[in-house]
């Protein structure tokens, strides 16, 4: 069988591959980079803390330990996997169909796709097998072995299995993913989901990305309709119920309550607000500064909660409460180094919201402000782009030569050429 | 003496080394990227290493620290210290390179050697991370990685994604399209198959770009928009 030709990676991960590339390379670091002595420091201790071992006869039993354990960890052969009633692609590939699909592996374990449903099987070894959901719904039921080990991807989520049945629905379009837990145990990770949600028989979970909602819920309860998002701030979402709850307990449909994030455990010390911008948990931040009400942070916060809740604002596309924040920053700290990159972001901001006048101005305050700062090239070049658009080629020819001069392998010098060649 | 030591330690220097074997395939040599060495270079050095030449372990550190220490952050991502990896690197090639075959593949086993020590510590941080236990990796400064904020955040997040990852997909697609290793090499450095390392950067690449193409904080460096929009040009 020959194997698919390699694909072309997407220009995204062409951009961060090189971004990659050139910000990480081989230098030694400016502090504590490892030299050669003290490489050989280290091999003369552990030479010397061998030699000790070897005294006591450590050696020969340690010789035998790897060996029984290559023994007991060497891998078994993989799972084969049959399909029923459909093909398997090459890549893995499967479709569901009115047959009704289904992937049956040789422990016993069991996947039924729905019809229409499209799913991936990605690696399969002794242990289990991963899966993909591209859309619609599966439903597996795990043999429950030692060392099993399972999972299902849809979208951003993972579940993560054992010995099980359960279900799992997943819309592409919107990212919206439901899982129905028959038998047995899951855990469930993803945005949204703070240290994993382990789920219980008899339990549904609903997780609805784009509100904000993971709601878990008996399956006998009707699933919740979309909570009523009113204008900013606080956002209405439905409460949610504790995992460990029985499924006796009826869950309440959408109702204004204090937003929670559903989590298998109790809610751990809040954390510094840059962190979860660090950590990709943008409405984790932005729920917290809901919480403390918006017009308090931004009179009170301090510079780096401002900073980040701004940050974890834009990446949100919520430029009402990325504004304010920048807006802040820079009238209560007017010295601090965020406070001028605040305001090549307002630029930015502007520029988004179709503003491009205002977006000029924040621009060439920035450039002002910081002409050697880290965002001028970025500032230049987008004021370089709004003011050909706004006022035609002659008027940004002297912007082009200005870029060209500062910044020659800047991320706009191309533009920049290129205009200045136009006739 | 360093290499006397290192290389007549017998039993009890192996037994610091992964249960699992290192096999150099019968690759073309990598052309060492340090200093512009040749295959003929590094046939030298290794021969020079096994006959335990004084001054080999040094011209082997200054010849290719610089490529493990890129290969390290480059597969760890820019929040970790690589340093101690490095040298475990090393203290690993001298300890084995009596095993290489082929004296002309030393840079290739080199970064097999890498490459699996990687993989352990990538098996090592997720382990961290499932028992809740801090990392012990020290912050760098990013600004040292890169002066522009939206490049550092834009990589940031990248490694974020890419610890989504099992550590042998995430070195493969690292190895590959980072570093730019052909994928025969990936291959020989992952100590797979050529189908077996193409599969896996395949199913890296397309799960990763998926990701990329959600991650708002990316889009915004990316200059696409959530709805692919392009901002310039």
């Amino acid at each position: 069988m020959t194997e698919p030709r390699e694909p072309t990676p997407a220009r995204a991960l062409e951009q961060l591959a090189a971004l990659a590339q050139k910000s990480l390379t081989g230098d030694p670091p400016k502090r504590h980079a490892a030299t050669f002595a003290d490489l050989a420091r280290r091999a003369e201790r552990e030479a010397a803390s061998r030699r000790k071992r070897l005294s006591f006869g450590v050696a020969a039993v340690a010789l035998a330990a790897v060996v029984l354990v290559w023994v007991v960890l060497r891998p078994a052969p993989a799972l084969e996997l049959a399909v029923v009633n459909g093909d398997m692609s090459r890549s893995g590939e499967v479709s569901g169909s009115a047959r009704g699909t289904r992937l049956a592996f040789s422990d016993g374990t069991q996947v039924a796709l729905s019809d229409a449903a499209r799913a991936r099987v990605g690696s399969v070894d002794e242990h289990g097998a991963e899966l993909g959901l591209e859309s619609g719904r599966v439903t597996l039921s795990v043999v429950k072995r030692q060392g099993a080990r399972w999972s299902v991807t849809a979208g951003d989520y993972r579940v993560s299995v054992k010995g099980t049945t359960f279900s799992v629905d997943f819309a592409p379009e919107r990212g919206d993913m439901t899982l129905d837990l028959l038998t047995g145990s899951v855990s469930v990770s993803g945005p949204l989901i703070t240290g994993g949600l382990e789920l219980r028989a008899g339990q549904r979970v609903l997780i609805r990305p784009r509100e904000g909602l993971v709601q878990v819920q008996p399956l006998e309860a009707p699933e919740a309709s979309a909570p009523v998002a009113t204008s900013p701030p606080p956002r209405v979402e439905p409460a949610v119920e504790p995992p460990d709850a029985g499924p006796a307990a009826e869950a309440p449909a959408a109702r204004p309550t204090t937003p929670r994030r559903a989590t298998g455990k109790r809610s751990p010390q809040p954390e510094p607000w840059s962190r979860l911008v660090a950590a990709g948990r943008y409405a984790a931040v932005l729920e917290a500064a809901e919480q403390r009400e918006l017009g308090r942070v931004y009179s009170g916060a301090s510079a780096a909660d401002l900073q980040a809740l701004a940050d974890a604002a834009r990446y949100l596309r919520r430029s009402d409460v990325a504004r304010p924040a920048l807006l802040a920053l820079r009238e209560r700290f007017p010295a601090s180094n965020g406070a001028r990159e605040a305001a090549f972001l307002l630029g930015r901001s502007e520029e988004t919201g179709g503003d491009a006048a205002r977006a000029l101005e924040w621009y060439e305050r920035y450039l002002s402000e910081s002409p050697e700062g880290p965002y001028a090239a970025q500032a230049l070049g987008r004021k370089l782009l709004l003011v050909r658009e706004r006022s035609g080629r002659g008027a940004a020819l002297s912007i082009a030569r200005d870029y060209l001069q500062r910044f020659p392998d800047g991320p706009y010098a191309a533009t920049a050429r290129s205009l200045l060649a136009e006739r | 003496m360093l290499v006397p030591r290192l290389l007549g330690s017998s039993v009890g220097a192996f037994l610091l080394v992964p249960a699992v074997p290192v096999v150099v395939r019968k690759v073309e040599p990598i052309q060492c990227a340090s200093h512009g060495a040749t295959p003929a270079d590094d046939a030298a050095l290794a021969l020079a290493l096994v006959a335990g030449e004084a001054p080999a372990p040094r011209h082997a550190w200054d010849r290719f620290a610089p490529m493990v220490r890129r290969i390290a952050r480059r597969t760890l991502g820019p929040d970790t210290d690589v340093e101690d990896i490095v040298q475990l690197v090393f203290m690993k090639l001298f300890a084995r390179v009596h095993t290489l075959r082929e004296p002309q593949a030393l840079s290739a086993f080199l970064i097999s050697i890498t490459t699996f020590t990687l993989r352990r510590e990538l098996r090592r941080r997720k382990l961290q991370s499932w028992l809740g236990l801090a990392s012990d990796a020290a912050a760098t400064d990013l600004r040292v990685v890169h002066p522009d904020p939206l490049a550092r955040e834009a990589l940031r997040r990248f490694y974020a994604l890419l610890d989504h990852f099992g550590a042998r997909d995430r070195t493969a697609f690292v190895l590959r399209y980072v570093e730019g290793l052909e994928l025969s090499d990936v291959a020989a450095a992952l100590g797979v198959s050529l189908a077996t390392a193409k599969r896996a950067v395949t199913r890296t690449q397309e799960r990763l770009t998926r990701l990329v193409e959600r991650d708002p904080a990316l889009a915004e460096y990316l200059g696409t928009g959530l709805l692919g929009r392009r901002e310039h040009d």
